[in-house]
């Protein structure tokens, strides 16, 4: 059983197909003027629709990228003025920010401190609508009020929100990624009406804001996988979540808006260990963020949060059941008792 | 059965679990992440390039494969140490530590933890089912004097399936299972410390302590000056920087006063040691001669042993440079009766 959608969630099989076909048909380059070229582009135009309608935007907001991680470097990296952030932002945003906004031990915003911070002077803020590791939402649309008193361009990382739950984001600058809710990785875009310079110079690709052939079969499964309509419930992390705490454990941000599919749980023993015994039974969970797991950093969200200790964080997608996790971790648990870890 | 193989990323792990899996066994491949020091040229143990070897290892046989986040522990138990030892104006062995703490404590919790009976790693040296330690049959390449601290009852569930094999024929499996770590070179320095600089090591460790102080001979005239007494282990000819017309060596490292006392060669004979936290697999009867080694690429050394824990070995002729923080092990033919570390030359 596959529980690490916030990683990467996997295509159905109407995405495969949408991508297959755009392979085999819309393989030309949009930005060529011939017949093959302009049946490409009016792909990624239909797909740009499709988006942009998801969003309630107009088209010509959406500007296509490689994901998530060039949205945020997109937005953030300009320099006009200093980036503040929340302290539980992706490593993709914090990177380039030059001052956090700490947040409480469910994991929100200090909304006194923002504004008490945009008060004195200019920023850029940006602050995500739901955390990857913890599922915990943020209250987007105060900070954006409070932005807009100050007069501060809010970026808002949707990542792990977009095409998944219907929550509205009001943001100047909203940047989303294809692969969490069962598009292709390597394409997101960015929202905006005002584009900021762009990064990737050399080409007039999104109407001269990021040069690069445009990813045809990528926009297509993006596209697709918002209309796939996948549903994203929390009846099953529920039940998870009512498991663990009957067995002990402390649910991270309990207290807080979250995602419906993800539930970080702390054991008493240390995640990496469950994770590696959940596995042996195939159930695949995580001990937080994927961009972190393999160089095992210790989490800066749970930091920021004041906990201590690696935690096991199992996302649910379209699909996923409680019980095979379940019944794994009952085993799992009683074998660590057993060997004393 | 299923057994976890600690998987480091070089050839000799590499080797441990493709037998065991050839053997029939579940194998459970295990990297122990244990310091954020970046690699080296040289290969060494422990490092995310290794770490990355040990999964394609994995991958190529097909055994699951996890990598364990013991920093934490790791930090606590032999780098606090090693640099606390060296303050100490003692001489840290870590992979001793590292064995004893780690591997056949922490890593074998984790193993059973798994759902594992045993725990192998690719250590030379033999275990028995009742947790006696034994030599390698390639005595050149015998690890058992790094293993003594490890209980008993840990090597009851411990394989080292190269025991028996010389290292030319643990590469010629790693290269008959196509293992892409079968040339890998063998790791020497100590893990943490992949430039050999220990002396640099202690010092950011400890928050660069002030530690230089004067050079004496045994009547206390003072030689020369040293910029950190850290850097001289007992025996230690070379960096000392002062001349009197005939070889000097370092006798004794005073850390209370920074002074690093040297002299003559023939000074460094000792009858024998102290030594403490002794860990036994087999006491040695009254009278017994058994043979010591007090330093990992020392020759053994005919003695006797008074005690239980701390020890008084006799050595039968005097030996040279007894290191204070190094690990003596006592042998009797091939079986390790046990070891301690070293308190002081007798």
């Amino acid at each position: 059983m596959y529980l690490d959608h916030n990683a990467t969630s996997p295509m159905p099989q109407a995405v495969q197909d949408a991508v297959f076909s755009a392979m085999s048909h819309a393989w030309a380059n949009p930005g060529s003027p011939h017949a093959l070229g302009q049946a490409s582009a009016a792909q990624v135009q239909r797909s740009r629709q499709t988006i942009a309608e998801a969003l309630g935007v107009p088209p010509k907001q959406v500007f296509f990228t490689s994901g998530a991680t060039e949205g945020n470097a997109w937005v953030l990296s300009q320099k006009a003025m200093p980036v503040v952030a929340s302290a539980t932002e992706h490593p993709s945003v914090l990177d380039w920010s030059s001052e956090v906004i700490a947040v409480n031990e469910s994991g929100l915003i200090d909304l006194q401190a923002l504004e008490a911070r945009l008060k004195s002077g200019p920023a850029l803020v940006s602050v995500m609508a739901a955390n990857n590791e913890t599922g915990v939402m943020q209250p987007i649309e105060a900070v954006y009020d409070i932005c807009q008193r100050h007069d501060a361009p809010f970026h808002c990382d949707a990542t792990q929100v977009f095409g998944r739950i219907g929550t509205p984001v009001c943001a100047d600058y909203i940047t989303v990624s294809a692969h969490k809710f069962g598009g292709p990785r390597g394409v997101g875009a960015l929202i905006t009406s005002q584009p900021p310079s762009g990064i990737l110079k050399g080409g007039k690709q999104e109407r001269g804001h990021r040069a690069g052939t445009l990813n045809v079969p990528g926009i297509v499964g993006f596209a697709a996988a918002l209309s796939a309509g996948q549903q994203w419930t929390s009846d099953e992390r529920d039940k998870l979540e009512a498991f663990c705490k009957d067995a002990g454990g402390k649910i991270i941000g309990e207290r807080a808006d979250r995602l419906p599919n993800t539930l970080s749980v702390l054991f008493s023993h240390p995640g990496d260990l469950i994770i590696a015994a959940l596995d042996l039974h195939g159930v695949y969970a995580s001990t937080g963020s994927a961009c972190s797991s393999g160089s095992s950093q210790t989490s800066h969200v749970l930091s920021e949060m004041g906990i201590d200790g690696t935690p096991v964080r199992f996302s649910f997608g379209p699909g996923s059941t409680a019980q095979p996790a379940i019944q794994a971790l009952t085993t799992v648990l009683s074998q660590l008792e057993g060997a004393c870890v | 059965m299923r057994v976890v193989a600690a998987m480091s990323g070089g050839v000799d792990s590499s080797v441990v679990a493709g037998l065991l899996l050839e053997q029939g066994h579940e194998v459970i491949g295990v990297h122990m992440k244990l310091h954020d020091v970046e690699e080296g040229e040289a290969g060494h143990c422990c490092g995310l390039d290794d770490a990355m070897d040990a999964r394609m290892v994995a991958d190529k046989l097909g055994i699951p494969f996890y990598v364990m986040d013991l920093r934490e522990a790791f930090r606590r138990a032999v780098m606090d140490d090693f640099a606390e030892n060296y303050k100490a104006g003692r001489t840290p062995n870590p992979c001793v530590r590292c064995n004893g703490v780690l591997k056949f404590r922490v890593l074998l919790q984790r193993a059973k933890a798994l759902g594992a009976s045993h725990l192998a790693t690719g250590h030379y040296a033999k275990v028995t089912p009742e947790g006696s330690l034994f030599r390698a049959v390639d005595h050149h390449k015998d690890q058992s004097y790094f293993l003594f601290p490890a209980a008993r009852e840990a090597f009851k569930q411990t394989l080292f399936p190269l025991g028996g094999m010389t290292k030319d024929e643990v590469r010629e499996h790693a290269r008959r299972l196509a293992l892409i770590t079968s040339s890998k070179p063998d790791s020497q320095e100590v893990c943490f410390i992949p430039d050999d600089d220990h002396t640099r090591f202690v010092k950011e460790h400890l928050g660069n302590p002030d530690a230089a102080g004067d050079i004496v001979d045994e009547s206390g005239n003072v030689l020369g000056q040293h910029d950190g007494y850290f850097r001289y282990t007992i025996g230690q000819r070379r960096g000392l920087g002062v001349a009197v017309g005939y070889p000097l060596y370092v006798l004794k490292i005073q850390a209370a006063s920074k002074r690093v006392v040297v002299g003559p060669a023939d000074r460094l004979l000792e009858q024998g040691l102290q030594a403490s936290d002794i860990n036994w697999f087999r006491k040695p009867e009254a009278g017994e001669q058994v043979m010591v080694r007090i330093r990992h690429n020392g020759g053994l050394i005919p003695a006797t042993v008074e005690g239980d824990d701390p020890i008084m070995v006799h050595f039968q002729a005097p030996a040279r440079a007894v290191a204070p923080g190094q690990a003596v092990v006592l042998y009797s033919g091939d079986e390790v009766l046990g070891g301690g570390w070293i308190d002081r030359a007798l």
